[in-house]
């Protein structure tokens, strides 16, 4: 026997194997844990600094939000009044410009009128115009169912219809009812 | 010496494990505890802030509009469209305006039907229409007398004359000739008296811009400068006390 050689020990026995194998999966399954938390806290950080940034906006632009509101509030009045001008503006411009039509038919009747014919009367409601006049004579009549038929000096209705009746007094009532195109 | 074997594995795994385990359950607890709540706050505070920044963004804008508003104008205009469309139901600027015109064209007026109400609380509830300008209109019937001439005056300038009017229908009668002189007409109008009701007062800040002054409130304004306006030449108006209870409140 050789008592000089080393004992024939099997270092590499199969629990050895095992061992050593679930060592190195431990081993990585630590760093794999090790990457997650740092991920993890630095997404953690990440959001927290993200949160704050975004608070810290939100502060400011409120302060800001909050000056800008006091301002606006002194003018309160100025900003009552300012859209009521404008409304009223409005309002009246509309106002004027139906008006406006009924003023120019109104001198514009009186114009087209032939001698001798008085006007009697003068309606305008939306675009319906109704004009009465009296006519001394048939002639002068006629006249005025020219002046109708042949556009009313310009004012061109989409439709007209005239009556002409006479009255008591021997003398034609002339009635218009005419459609104004708008 | 079994059971010891299995201790001695089992913390020896230990060992080997608590660390994996330590990450999953910070992971598993502070996901719903501390992650979700802080994506949650940034979430809702981005949105809040996002409003912000669109609310001091108008809110400077209608700041700077303002600055560059002339207050002293806007007075003036103020005053002036409500001369033109007054704020209420404007009879005494009507009569005002009609006992002028009256004076002015020679004519006699009478017959005006104001629906004014027994009380004062009856002439609130007198009927008023909405037209589509967003004005009030009132009907009201006013009888004329004088001259073709006269009244031709007098209804060009009762258009032309604040606060306004609206002259829907002119009915002359025939069989009314007034007095001996057959030049004399009778002629009944029928008026619209006109008003616009002020917005009840803001209570809390808009940040919406303020609508523009368009270059038609000018063009307004210089038109109905140019119309008679009895409240402003009240002094060349003879001092009166309009007393509504009379008859004819036209004749003195």
């Amino acid at each position: 026997m050789n008592y000089s050689a080393a004992p024939a020990i099997n270092f590499l026995s199969e629990r050895k194997v095992k061992f050593d194998k679930n060592t190195r999966f431990a081993q990585k399954v630590k760093l794999w844990s090790g990457v997650v938390l740092v991920v993890y806290i630095a997404l953690l950080v990440v959001l927290v600094m993200i949160d704050q940034v975004y608070a810290a906006r939100k502060n400011q632009t409120e302060k800001a939000l909050q000056a800008a509101k006091l301002e606006l509030t002194s003018k309160l009045v100025v900003i009552d009044q300012y859209k009521a001008v404008v409304n009223r503006a409005k309002a009246i411009k509309q106002l004027l410009t139906e008006r406006r039509s009924s003023i120019e038919l109104w001198n514009k009747v009186k114009e087209i009128l032939p001698e001798g014919t008085e006007l009697l009367g003068f309606s305008l409601e939306e675009s319906k115009l109704s004009l009465r006049f009296s006519a001394p004579n048939v002639v002068v009549a006629n006249q005025v169912i020219d002046v109708v038929s042949s556009g009313l000096g310009g004012i061109e209705p989409s439709s007209a219809e005239v009556d002409v009746r006479r009255d008591e007094s021997a003398s034609y009532n002339v009635n218009v009812e005419a459609t104004l195109s708008k | 010496m079994k059971s010891s074997k299995t201790i001695v594995v089992k913390a020896s795994e230990l060992r080997l494990w608590w660390f994996p385990l330590l990450v999953v359950l910070v992971v598993v607890v502070g996901t719903p505890l501390v992650i979700l709540p802080t994506i949650n706050r940034i979430v809702g505070t981005n949105k809040q802030l996002g409003q912000m920044e669109s609310d001091l963004r108008n809110a400077v804008k209608k700041i700077d509009q303002l600055k560059a508003v002339d207050e002293d104008k806007i007075n003036q205009l103020s005053l002036l469209f409500k001369q033109a469309l007054p704020a209420e139901k404007p009879y005494y600027q009507a009569l005002l305006a009609l006992q002028q015109l009256r004076n002015d064209t020679g004519v006699s007026l009478g017959d005006l039907e104001l629906n004014l109400g027994l009380l004062a609380s009856d002439s609130a509830g007198v009927k008023a229409k909405t037209d589509r300008g967003g004005y009030m209109t009132m009907d009201t019937k006013l009888r004329v007398e004088g001259t073709t001439e006269q009244i031709s005056e007098f209804v060009t300038k009762l258009q032309e004359s604040l606060p306004l009017m609206k002259v829907n229908n002119i009915s002359i009668d025939t069989t009314s000739r007034v007095g001996t002189d057959n030049d004399l007409r009778g002629v009944n109008l029928d008026l619209q008296l006109v008003y616009m009701l002020d917005p009840p007062q803001s209570k809390t800040i808009g940040y919406e811009p303020l609508p523009l002054l368009s270059d038609e409130v000018d063009i307004v304004s210089k038109e109905l400068e140019e119309y008679f306006n009895p409240m402003v030449d009240e002094a060349i108006i003879e001092p009166s006390v309009t007393d509504l209870s009379r008859t004819d409140i036209f004749n003195f």
